[in-house]
């Protein structure tokens, strides 16, 4: 059983919570997700409503999804409400993410559509051997 | 209410249970707001079996004020039950290597 306290709002300890929305609601920035430059990866879309709360919209919404750089991450097609993302093996540049866009489009059209962007930057990883790059001759 | 102002009101002890998608941080959550709106009660609200997403709620509230104990759990529950889509979230998984 959890006991969950309730006061007054008067009560000086217990300061109404000045941010209603907290951390996950939709119209906060999503935070990057960082990858080394070769994984493959699922993700999956869900619905959010007023308090940040996961829906299951599986059965009322069509899913699409886009990269804003191909060279550097590409999504598949999705199934359902999960799609596949994949590293191509090119890293991004520090600070300019590559812009992962999912658009969740009502069957009935009686609300939406919502769109969320996921920013996903694209590291390299630990080495695992070493190359000579040879520089331009010069003669002597 | 009592008509004494110096005896403490009787408790009312109600109970409401629900199907919600909701967990106990957002019971938490909820009811704070419902505090911070001027809508709670000194009191305490008892959570005898909540799980994540689509499962039975059963919500039991003490509080001074009985008259006020179904409005306090409906708002609850309409604060829990969230009123419908109203954005969309990526949830990435754990990345594979090739």
């Amino acid at each position: 059983m959890v006991k969950v306290s309730v006061i007054k709002k008067s009560h000086p300890r217990h300061k109404a919570p000045s941010r209603v929305l907290a951390a996950g609601h939709p119209k906060h920035a999503a935070s990057d997700f960082v990858v080394v430059d070769n994984p493959d990866d699922t993700c999956t879309v869900i619905g959010q409503d007023a308090g940040g709360n996961p829906v299951d919209i599986s059965a009322v919404a069509t899913l699409s999804v886009s990269s804003s750089d191909t060279t550097i991450v590409t999504v598949d097609p999705p199934t359902g409400m999960t799609f596949a993302m994949h590293a191509v093996g090119k890293v991004s540049v520090p600070g300019s993410p590559v812009q992962i866009t999912a658009k969740a489009t009502w069957n009935d059209g009686s609300i939406g559509p919502f769109t969320f962007v996921l920013p996903v930057d694209v590291i390299s990883g630990g080495a695992t051997g070493i190359k000579i790059v040879p520089g331009t001759p010069t003669s002597h | 209410m009592s008509s004494n102002p110096f005896e403490p009101a009787p408790a009312a002890v109600q109970s409401i249970e629900s199907i919600i998608s909701a967990d106990v941080a957002a019971i938490r959550h909820s009811v704070a707001i419902l505090v911070s709106q001027g809508n709670g009660e000194q009191g305490g609200i008892d959570i005898l079996n909540t799980q994540v997403h689509g499962v039975l709620l059963k919500l039991q509230v003490i509080v001074d004020n009985g008259a006020q104990t179904n409005d306090l759990l409906t708002k609850i529950l309409e604060a829990l039950s969230g009123g419908g889509v109203v954005g969309i979230k990526i949830e990435p998984g754990t990345p594979t290597t090739r």
